[in-house]
């Protein structure tokens, strides 16, 4: 026992991280608990989303004391392997009888007892190898060959994970690669050219959605199409429709937007005290959709269910947690503890700012978990193992 | 602080992407507080719509009951057979993977497989219902699909009204069959038929009444309610209907029911106590139809000490229960019989019918004669040729007499309806001098004494509540005192008054109609020594409290006016028309009921009816003469307790149809009389 102590101590937990770790899988397990409640009527206990994902955070947290103790300068030995299999994956799960599909979207890969979804882990690798390929003297970052490699290094994940389709997962490369690279030392002018050319490249994507006509428009997939649409307010008929194709065109509109309106007065409907575990009707009556209340749309019913303040605790514990990234990216003893613990934190700030932002109507819908609260084996996985990388570069700091 | 050393930190980028953090985080905070606390009603309003549906809940019809409580309009339990959809879900869902059996299929197959699966659940449970309880019953379509997409959180009707033996059935199996209920439902329901048809009233279906709730709720669905549309019914309908109640329905995504919250209890109606005395007024319902099934006249027996209607019939009438229950194709002819016009009410001249009154106006013209001393001397007689004729003074002027030749005092000239007689004291009181202004005065006079053209019943002020007429009313028509001309005729000519039409008037003809709620008035004033009283229907309205007996608002007799006449007149009149039954030569000795001293006047008026067809050289209306015959009468004589008014239209003579039917009536009223004193008489031995 002694000695489990004294080795409890030398990993160095800090404890503020471990005390946001803990409460959001606390919240993520009672509201996954709650959005599956009918579940216990009809499936075994090992079926239900709540069961799983508690075995889930367990799995994570037994991979993440591995990233804790192993130093992350052995583990980014093999940050260019990993990056390079986690590559060959995507490919992989892009071809028809391998890859499985769901939702219409072929992301996951069938290993029997759960889906594995490479793309979740695809962002981890993708840090630890852009940190490896960014430690590197700062010299070399002024040279514009290092900046184009490090920009193709995000483009080709994010080109293979758009094919899935899933466009939300797979833009989130570039904040994370963006960030990156300003933490590391690239100058600020070659990102201000890299910014400026991909907002115009969206601006113009936007554009041609909202506003091309049918013959212009970049072959996007329809559901994508209406999720900017809906997130821009704008008739899903065009102006010359017939009335027929109106009437279609609205109720195809009134379905696609559903799940987000439902979302929307869900959170909205909490209040400041919200309505109280296991009360909320959203989800109780099924308004807010079952395929999506535990995943995706996790935050809806934490909000309904309690209300300003929940939220308020949830964003806390988010934001200490982001915080203390920083603080340890700031106090990590080279750049590469420096580069991957920014690198964690943009992960998971994106997710966060990108999820909660869809209920509120700042973002458009897309499938983009929250870390930790929505339910998913590698969502939990990554998440859990990215933090314990941040642990990593925390414990590993002083030890020359 | 712990975590916010970073933004004291020399690493620039570290400290600018620190700082982007908690700006995007304020705007979520920002957003979040925007949300959930500054709009979060208007999020919670829109939770609530798309969950909850208010339903409508009518309340209880408060009962309408006679003057001994027995039923006249009351409330009987219907029960239904409904279906618990959303309790059938498993069943659904059971059948439809039965029905689909493993094939593959896309969205809109599915779709109508489980539109299919849903119907035919629904269905096989129906035909087991039926089965059971003895009843075919087949489950419309198209009706169940409406139903599933429009109401489903509503109950699914199956079968409404069923028998007390299939009730006994339906419960026994109610536990072997998912989702089925009983529901019970009150109905309004009149036990006597069409006895008091046109008091009564009738309902309609409506299932959107103005309702006085100070929260309007918005319904989605009223559950059926009824209104008042005619009589009592409709008269009184806000006192009846009560206050509707709402309920909430929580449902689910797809519609379903899932649970249910009461907000606003209705709040039952109040019960309303008649004056009618339902075993008199069944007698009297019973006389007049004795007539003939298509009589067209009307009963009222009055109680001439305080005014309350102890019958008040109209005939012919019609069902009440059939504006709930529904219309054969017989009934709806029988509705719309223009001849015998069911929707009129004759007792009280509803839709300003009224009728000439014939010789009973020869009561007013004796009062007028007596009490201004026209006549002063009652036992002087008159002589009657057989006919009326004054050569010298009306040259123009004859009528024929029903009475006989011969010599008349008051009382004979009274009993035989002598018109030579009452025609001899309008003219020319003294035989020699022309004196028909003087009579036209003191006719007009004490027609307008007795309010004839008046309606009988006021607005009642009881505790601050303002009590509506209980009938709807015509008013006849008397001419106002000092009156010059005439109504028009036909033809829209003003006339002056003539002695000939001063000599009608006398005997109830010419410029008079009354109806018979007027003459059970005058009858009763008769009876009760000169005091004209406001008739009574209603007697309480129980009070919307649960303490009925101490909150009873008793509505007051009301006296109109005295009309102050001498004891020698009263006493007169009661013996002339006591004569005028019991004598063996009186008119009205049809009436005659052993036991029972009644008094009585007969008439016979004669009216004019458009036949429908026109002169063809003048294009001029034609008309007929019908009868319309009359029976006024009180009993008993000593201390009366009855007035009756009997009215038939196209009868032969008063006293040939009216006078029996009024006897029949007493004789029942002699019965009930008894078998109440025997009952009186039984709670006194005990």
């Amino acid at each position: 026992m002694n000695s489990f102590l004294m080795h409890f101590r030398k990993l160095r937990v800090d404890l503020l991280l471990g005390f946001s770790l803990f409460g959001l899988m606390f919240f993520g397990s009672a509201f996954i608990l709650s959005a599956s409640i009918d579940q216990y009527e009809i499936n075994a206990l090992f079926e239900t989303y709540f069961f799983r994902q508690v075995v889930f955070y367990f799995v994570g947290i037994t991979f993440g004391v591995f990233f804790v103790i192993v130093d992350y300068h052995r583990l980014s030995g093999y940050a260019q392997t990993s990056y390079w299999i986690i590559i060959l994956l995507l490919v992989l799960v892009l071809i028809p009888g391998v890859g499985e599909v769901r939702f219409g979207a072929r992301r996951w890969f069938d290993l029997g007892v759960t889906l594995v979804q490479p793309s979740e882990f695809a962002k981890l690798a993708f840090i630890f190898a852009l940190a490896d390929f960014l430690t590197r003297p700062s010299d070399e970052m002024f040279m514009p060959g290092v900046f184009v490699k490090a920009i193709g290094m995000t483009a080709l994940p994010f080109l293979l994970i758009l094919k899935e389709p899933d466009l939300g997962s797979s833009l989130v490369f570039f904040p994370i690669g963006t960030a990156m690279m300003f933490v590391a030392g690239v100058p600020l002018r070659f990102l201000g050219k890299f910014l400026g050319f991909s907002s115009v490249l969206v601006l113009l994507v936007i554009i041609n959605v909202l506003y091309a006509p049918a013959d212009w428009r970049i072959p996007l997939n329809e559901y994508q199409r209406h999720r900017l649409l809906v997130y821009f307010n704008k008739d899903f008929a065009s102006a010359d429709a017939t009335p027929a194709e109106r009437k279609e065109a609205r109720e195809l509109q009134r379905s696609r937007t559903h799940n987000i309106r439902q979302a929307e007065i869900s959170v909205g409907s909490g209040g400041l005290m919200g309505k109280g575990w296991g009360q909320g009707p959203q989800t109780r009556l099924g308004y807010l959709p079952k395929g999506v209340a535990h995943n995706d749309f996790i935050f809806s019913v934490i909000s309904e269910e309690t209300g300003f303040l929940g939220s308020m605790a949830v964003l806390s514990l988010y934001a200490i947690l982001l915080l203390k990234g920083m603080q340890i990216a700031d106090q990590a003893r080279d750049r590469l503890g420096k580069l991957l613990a920014v690198g964690v934190v943009a992960m998971i700030f994106c997710h966060v700012f990108v999820n909660i932002g869809m209920h509120l109507r700042l973002m458009p819908v897309t499938g983009i978990p929250l870390p930790l609260l929505s339910y998913g084996g590698s969502s939990v996985l990554s998440s859990l193992i990215a933090i314990a990388v941040l642990q990593n570069v925390k414990l590993h700091k002083n030890s020359y | 602080m712990f975590i916010f050393d970073q933004l004291r930190s020399k690493d620039i980028p570290i400290k600018i992407i620190v700082i982007f953090i908690l700006c995007c985080f304020l705007v979520l905070v920002a957003k979040l507080w925007k949300l959930q606390v500054s709009t979060a009603v208007s999020f919670q309003d829109r939770q609530e719509n798309q969950s909850v549906r208010a339903i409508r809940l009518p309340a209880t019809r408060g009962n309408i009951l006679d003057r001994n409580k027995k039923p006249l309009a009351v409330n009987r339990l219907r029960f239904d057979v409904h279906i618990y959809i959303d309790e059938l879900r498993s069943l659904f869902r059971e059948h439809y993977f039965s029905l689909k059996n493993g094939r593959k299929m896309n969205r809109s197959e599915q779709r109508r497989l489980g539109k299919e699966a849903r119907y035919q659940v629904v269905s096989n449970l129906t035909m087991q219902v039926s089965m059971r309880i003895g009843e075919p019953l087949v489950l419309n379509e198209k009706r169940f699909h409406e139903h599933y997409e429009q109401r489903l959180y509503m109950p699914l009707p199956v079968m409404q009204d069923l028998s007390p033996s299939q009730v006994a059935k339906f419960v026994e199996l109610i536990h072997s069959l998912p989702g089925v209920g009983l529901s019970v439902n009150p109905v309004r329901t009149y036990p006597n038929g069409e006895m008091a048809f046109h008091a009564l009233g009738y309902l309609r279906r409506d299932d959107n009444p103005e309702d006085d709730q100070e929260v309007q709720f918005s319904y989605r669905y009223r559950m059926p309610d009824y209104v008042g549309i005619d009589g009592l019914e409709g008269i009184y309908d806000r006192l009846l209907r009560g206050e509707a109640g709402a309920k909430a329905i929580r449902v689910n995504n797809i519609s379903y029911r899932t649970s249910e919250d009461v907000w606003v209890w209705p709040e039952s109606g109040r019960d309303i106590e008649l004056s009618i005395n339902r075993d008199i007024q069944l007698a009297a319902e019973e006389a007049l139809k004795s007539n003939g099934p298509e009589t067209r006249g009307s009963i009222i027996v009055m109680d001439p000490n305080n005014g309350d209607l102890l019958a008040l019939v109209s005939k012919p009438s019609f069902d009440s229960n059939k504006f709930i229950s529904g219309f054969s194709r017989e009934e709806i002819a029988q509705l719309n019989d223009s001849q015998l016009n069911r929707w009129i009410n004759r007792a009280s001249g509803s839709g300003n019918v009224a009728y000439p009154p014939g010789s009973i106006f020869k009561i007013i013209s004796s009062i007028a004669y007596l009490e201004e001393g026209l006549i002063n001397n009652p036992n002087k007689e008159i002589f009657n040729k057989g006919f009326f004729r004054n050569e010298q003074l009306y040259p123009n002027y004859s009528l024929d007499d029903t009475a006989p030749s011969g010599n008349y005092n008051f009382i004979r000239a009274f009993k035989l309806s002598c018109n030579s007689y009452f025609i001899h004291f309008a003219l020319t009181p003294d035989g020699l001098t022309d004196q028909w202004r003087q009579g036209k005065r003191v006719l007009i006079d004490w027609g307008n004494r007795f309010r004839l053209g008046k309606k009988t019943i006021h607005p009642l002020q009881v505790s601050g509540y303002e009590f509506q007429s209980p009938l709807r009313e015509g008013s006849g028509y008397f001419p106002v005192v000092g009156n010059e001309y005439k109504t028009k005729d036909q033809y829209g000519k003003k006339s002056r008054w003539a002695a000939g039409d001063v000599a009608n008037l006398c005997i109830g003809q010419g410029e008079i109609t009354v109806t018979p709620l007027q003459m059970a008035v005058m009858t009763a004033a008769i009876a009760n020594g000169g005091k004209l009283i406001q008739p009574r229907l209603v007697l309480s309205v129980s009070s919307s409290n649960e303490d009925t007996q101490s909150n009873l608002r008793n509505i007051p007799s009301k006296v109109l006016g005295d009309l102050n006449l001498k004891d020698e007149t009263v006493s007169l009149l009661h013996e002339a028309m006591l004569a005028d039954v019991d004598d063996r030569d009186g008119s009205g000795r049809g009436a005659r009921v052993s036991g029972i001293s009644i008094g009585g006047k007969t008439g016979t008026a004669e009216k004019k009816v458009p036949t429908g067809k026109f002169n063809p050289k003048t294009g001029a209306r034609l008309f007929r003469m019908d009868h319309i015959t009359w029976f006024v009468s009180f009993a008993p004589v000593e201390s009366p307790r009855y007035a009756m008014v009997v009215m038939v239209e196209s009868g032969a003579s008063g006293g040939k149809i009216c006078a029996p039917i009024a006897g029949r009536v007493y004789r029942a009223i002699r019965e009930v009389e008894n078998s109440n004193n025997k009952e009186g008489a039984k709670l006194a031995n005990r």
